[in-house]
């Protein structure tokens, strides 16, 4: 499913975070939402999932809006991750990947043979199927968003749409996930994440969308993106550039004294 | 980890349900005159209008069948509330249902309509919970979040109380307050047939508007986005769980007056069972709810105590304790 924004703004308490935003989210790449605070990474976020209304402009779905698509078969081309991925009752592992088989399910139909294999499917991506028997108030953090990456798999959505999938996690489960999500996106998906780290998005977005508080500076190839003009405007940073085994890396290295820092200041 | 069912759902609904029956077959067996269930059943069945019959069919049944509808309306009511807001703390009269209906009620009672008409009573009643769903529709459909829902439910509910207190306080005489006061202790004595099927159809229809939320309380678990972006409309949702809670718990409170703790603690019993999943709990929180309220209602008429304690106060008494046990192990079992 190809995502357009056409002409998109939105505020969010009272206050203009995004101006005239103009985007399409292809299929099979891997889009790194990045961003200061406040930015709007994740308005932009909830409104390529059709989850809000914006102020002005609109979102199409493979040129239609949201309620031509309709409510059911949105939810089964778009699977959504919100942030920190609250979890409110002791399900198990196994019952929580579940849910992300709803949009399939009928008004009264009960779980199908396809509904099972695409949650074992899931399961064995996310590298989760030996937690399914686990209740996921009992997960460690890098467990808990494996289960929940797999509830998002589940689906088994053209796209993906992930608020922060790697906020809470040790590095290594940090690569294991930006892994994960790119192998999604090779697959043929659209896997749209936001992050936070500028290293991790380096390495493994194919585009990375950089959002300032007023619009979008910048917006393609990673290394076209990350550039010292852009980090300093937006970030009001200062990177150390490097590499290691042919791949470039970033550091953020220091904040400036610059006015450019508090973006969210009128 | 922390234990979890194992039991198939189908066997465990099945199991429920034939408790809840053989809880009212029970219940018809248990009053205060030497009863022949077999003699009075075959009496009626048969049609002949012996006095047996009479007791069974006016009597003891209504009574045995309205513990059955209002206990169900309570612990369904109380699970698809606790799913929706995501909140074991909910209960069935949390949005202002159960306190607006019996306010109804009690100005049926106050205005002397209740003596002219049997049915007046549970009709205030209905009214009320009516009132207070219409209410809290029109603060939502006004862009109400959750929270600012409870909270209109909180505000609802400490009106009714409120106006019900200044009926206690204006009552003509002091009989007539002894007579609100018991009635809001909630029993099902002397309820007969008639109320039975002036109840039976708005409970029924809030029933099927909370268990038709099913699938969307599963979806809730993972928070508003989440549920939306599975595909479901949470405004409709809030609509056929605030109607159904009007519909079911209305009906209830406005025969039986208030009848604690059973929307609270029947989800909780249950929960674990339904591997706390909150679409499943629906219909087993419901059986439970109608087998702890049949069974204190036995409990009632075999204790020596006469005249008979009301079964508010002994659902609350059983219910309170209870449900502080029940925190405790949780606490347990979370540490």
């Amino acid at each position: 499913m190809r995502i357009e924004t056409h002409a998109l703004s939105a505020k969010a308490g009272g206050r203009t975070i995004l101006t005239d935003v103009n985007l399409a989210i292809e299929p099979g790449a891997f889009t790194g939402l990045i961003g200061p605070n406040g930015a709007g990474k994740t308005t932009l976020l909830r409104l390529l999932a059709g989850l809000a209304e914006p102020a002005a402009g609109r979102v199409t779905f493979d040129g239609r809006s949201a309620a031509q698509v309709g409510r059911r078969a949105l939810a089964r081309a778009i699977a959504y991750l919100p942030q920190s991925g609250p979890v409110h009752w002791p399900l198990r592992a196994e019952a929580l990947v579940l849910l992300g088989r709803l949009p399939h399910r009928g008004a009264l139909g009960g779980i199908t043979a396809a509904d099972r294999a695409a949650v074992e499917r899931a399961l064995s991506t996310a590298d989760a199927a030996h937690l399914r028997g686990r209740i996921v108030g009992t997960l460690s953090g890098g467990e808990r968003m494996r289960v929940l990456l797999a509830r998002a798999l589940a689906t088994e959505a053209p796209v993906l749409l992930a608020d922060e999938p790697v906020a809470a996690l040790d590095p290594g489960h940090q690569l294991a996930c930006m892994t994960l999500l790119r192998d999604t996106a090779r697959r043929g998906s659209s896997v749209v994440a936001v992050l936070h780290d500028l290293t991790l998005a380096a390495r493994f977005c194919d585009r990375l969308i950089l959002l300032s508080g007023d619009g979008v500076p910048a917006d393609g190839p990673p290394g076209r993106v990350l550039t010292d003009a852009h980090l300093r405007a937006a970030y009001g940073i200062a990177v150390h550039r490097g590499a290691a085994g042919g791949e470039p890396f970033l550091l953020p290295w220091h904040a400036l004294p610059s006015p450019t820092c508090q973006p969210e200041t009128p | 980890m922390s234990r979890v069912s194992r039991i198939p759902y189908p066997a465990l609904v099945a199991g429920l349900t034939l408790l809840a029956l053989a809880l009212c077959a029970v219940s018809a067996a248990v009053g205060y005159v030497p009863f022949d269930l077999g003699a009075a059943l075959s009496d009626w069945l048969a049609g002949r209008p012996t006095l047996t019959a009479l007791v069974l069919a006016e009597l003891r049944l209504p009574r045995a069948l309205l513990g059955l509808l209002v206990g169900f309306s309570l612990g369904l009511t109380g699970a698809a509330m606790q799913g929706w807001l995501r909140n074991p703390l909910a209960e069935p009269g949390l949005v202002g249902v159960s306190s607006a209906a019996a306010l109804g009620a009690v100005i049926v009672f106050y205005s002397g309509l209740s003596a002219a008409l049997s049915l007046a009573l549970p009709l205030g009643g209905m009214a009320g919970a009516a009132a207070a769903a219409v209410l809290l529709n029109l603060m939502a459909a006004r862009g109400a979040g959750t929270t600012a829902l409870v909270i209109g439910g909180i505000a609802i509910n400490s009106l009714a109380g409120s106006l019900t207190a200044l009926a206690l306080n204006l009552a003509p005489n002091p009989y007539a307050a002894l007579e609100i006061v018991f009635w809001l202790m909630g029993s099902l004595a002397d309820r007969g047939t008639d109320q039975l099927w002036l109840v039976l159809p708005p409970m029924l229809a809030g029933w099927a508007l909370c268990l038709s939320g099913a699938r969307a309380l599963d979806a809730l678990t993972l928070g508003e986005d989440a549920a939306r972006s599975l595909g479901f409309d949470l405004t409709g949702l809030r609509v056929r769980l605030i109607a159904g809670a009007a519909l079911a718990v209305g009906s209830a409170v406005s025969v039986t007056g208030a009848v604690g703790f059973v929307g609270l603690v029947a989800p909780h019993l249950m929960r674990p069972l339904a591997g706390a999943r909150p679409g499943r709990l629906l219909l087993l929180a419901g059986l439970a709810g109608a087998c702890l309220t049949l069974a204190a209602d036995i409990a009632v008429r075999l204790l020596p105590t006469r005249p008979e304690l009301k079964l508010g106060v002994v659902t609350a008494l059983i219910g309170a304790p209870f449900l502080i046990v029940l925190i405790a192990r949780l606490r347990r079992e979370e540490a």
